[in-house]
């Protein structure tokens, strides 16, 4: 394997797990994401890597999950919430932070890859658009669902919290 | 706090828990390995054209002052794992012989990727194959389209895509994929220029010739059977084994596996170098790795998984003094 290659996935594959883990909402699809995504830039890394590789594979990664061939084959679909709550200490402001996390799991792929990018990567409108390979336009309009839905999940919640 | 800032805490906090340990390079480096063997079935086959063995090893090893420059032993006259069974000429036919080739086609080559049988016209860089087989294919490129269709009375899937990564200009990706009445699965993949009306044309004129295509000499030929093993890839540039009872269950090259790299020969900082049949060889064994320099920029390799076909030393050096190359 190539020393530049096996240097960048040991220094950044935890990292990239963590991001993965983010886009997909499971920890194993995320880590097959990873890998699926590394072996791919292994293929162009002498061109990679003198061009901002992290940036190439978190790229790769959101690509390749949003992408609907993948998601076909998966056999998934949006509405699934697939990782249990932290477990730990459950004050108000942390049930609050694992009923968010669960509502995530109602997004599309696009709109909760929105949300990790603008709210986890810190990227502007323009960048998100350039990952997701649309305009800004459209960013804007999924992050407003993506908002809109979890905002409307939470409410649905708390109500029901209250009128059990 | 706004609902935003709440948001962006919970993804930090759930980046920031703590992960399983997991091995990324490890994995990700037995998945270059089974990638790079996989691209061969895209990217390989035109080069190979029969011009005499230019490897045929003979049990002459020796060691070449290596990092581990122990001498093996004296070359063994028998082996009970390899002996007996006599020589192994891989050859594959292709049972739906078609009815018609669009213009331009490059020559055929005949592949086994598992229980199933490929027909491959590839020239440049356009590839037109057919599979057929009890193992569902893989479409091997993403679609930006999908549509149905028929071949002859089976319903059959059509997947489409204008770009693919290494398209040359005026390619398409098409491939039509159906299962015969015998429950097997045909599949036909374009990589080249093509209309997809031409590749449909294709596909249901598969079969409507008598009898198959036949065999093409072999580019690998083996003195002796390894006992217990049963081809699991045949390509004009790479040949696969695996234990019996792995046999059949997977289309993609795996186990122990001899091919040629467009590679210059480059021993690893880990195993042994050898002289076998005069050429400089490396091997490292705990890696399933056996390189032996091919001149002129190539390589041949032998690979295989040490924790599902371990091999000795002794078995693998007699195993690559059995093989004849043409290419």
């Amino acid at each position: 394997m190539l020393s530049g290659f096996e240097e960048f996935v040991r220094d950044r594959g935890d990292s990239l797990r963590r991001f993965a883990y983010l886009i997909c909402g499971d920890r194993h699809l995320g880590e097959d994401l990873v890998q699926e995504v590394l072996v791919k830039a292994y293929r162009r890394w002498p061109k990679i890597e003198t061009d901002q590789p992290d940036r190439y594979v978190r790229t790769a990664i959101v690509r390749s999950h949003v992408s609907w061939l993948r998601r076909r084959s998966s056999g998934e679909r949006p509405g699934v919430v697939p990782d249990a709550p932290v477990g730990g200490d459950f004050t108000e402001g942390q049930a609050l932070r694992d009923e968010i996390w669960s509502r995530l799991g109602t997004l599309t792929r696009a709109q909760r890859a929105v949300m990790v990018l603008r709210y986890y990567e810190d990227l502007d409108d323009r960048q998100i658009a350039e990952v997701l390979r649309c305009s800004p336009s459209t960013v804007r309009v999924h992050a407003a669902r993506a908002l809109a839905r979890l905002r409307a999940g939470l409410a649905q919640a708390t109500k029901e919290d209250s009128n059990p | 706090m706004s609902f935003e800032d709440d948001l962006r805490i919970t993804l930090r906090d759930r980046a920031s828990e703590t992960m399983p340990p997991a091995d990324l390079l490890t994995e990700t480096n037995k998945g270059v390995r089974r990638d790079q063997r996989r691209r061969r079935w895209l990217a390989t086959g035109v080069a190979v054209v029969a011009a005499g063995a230019i490897l045929a090893v003979p049990l002459a090893i020796r060691g070449d002052g290596g990092l581990s420059p122990r001498l093996p032993a004296a070359p063994v006259t028998s082996l009970p794992d390899v002996a007996g069974l006599g020589p192994w000429e891989p050859i594959v036919t292709f049972d739906l012989r078609p009815g018609w080739v669009p213009d331009g086609v490059g020559p055929p080559t005949l592949e086994l990727m598992g229980p199933n049988q490929v027909l491959r016209y590839e020239k440049d860089t356009q590839i037109l194959a057919a599979e057929f087989g009890p193992l569902e294919p893989e479409w091997e490129v993403e679609a930006t389209a999908e549509s149905s269709t028929t071949i002859g009375d089976r319903p059959a899937i059509v997947h489409t895509a204008d770009d693919y990564d290494g398209a040359a200009p005026g390619h398409r990706y098409v491939a039509v994929r159906w299962k015969t009445a015998e429950d097997k699965w045909v599949q036909v993949t374009s990589l080249a220029p093509y209309s997809e009306e031409a590749v449909l044309r294709f596909a249901r004129e598969l079969g409507s010739e008598p009898g198959v295509v036949p065999p093409v000499p072999p580019t690998f030929t083996f003195a002796e059977h390894m006992a217990g093993m049963a081809p699991q890839y045949v390509g004009p540039t790479m040949v696969c084994q695996v234990p019996q009872e792995m046999s059949g269950r997977q289309r993609q090259p795996e186990g122990l596996c001899v091919y040629t790299l467009e590679e210059k020969f480059a021993p690893g900082p880990h195993g042994e170098r050898l002289l076998i049949g005069g050429r400089p060889a490396y091997l490292y064994l705990d890696g399933g790795i056996f390189d032996i320099d091919l001149s002129g920029g190539r390589t041949l390799r032998i690979e295989w998984d040490q924790q599902t076909i371990p091999l000795g030393r002794e078995r693998i050096l007699r195993f690559a003094a059995g093989i004849t190359y043409r290419g």
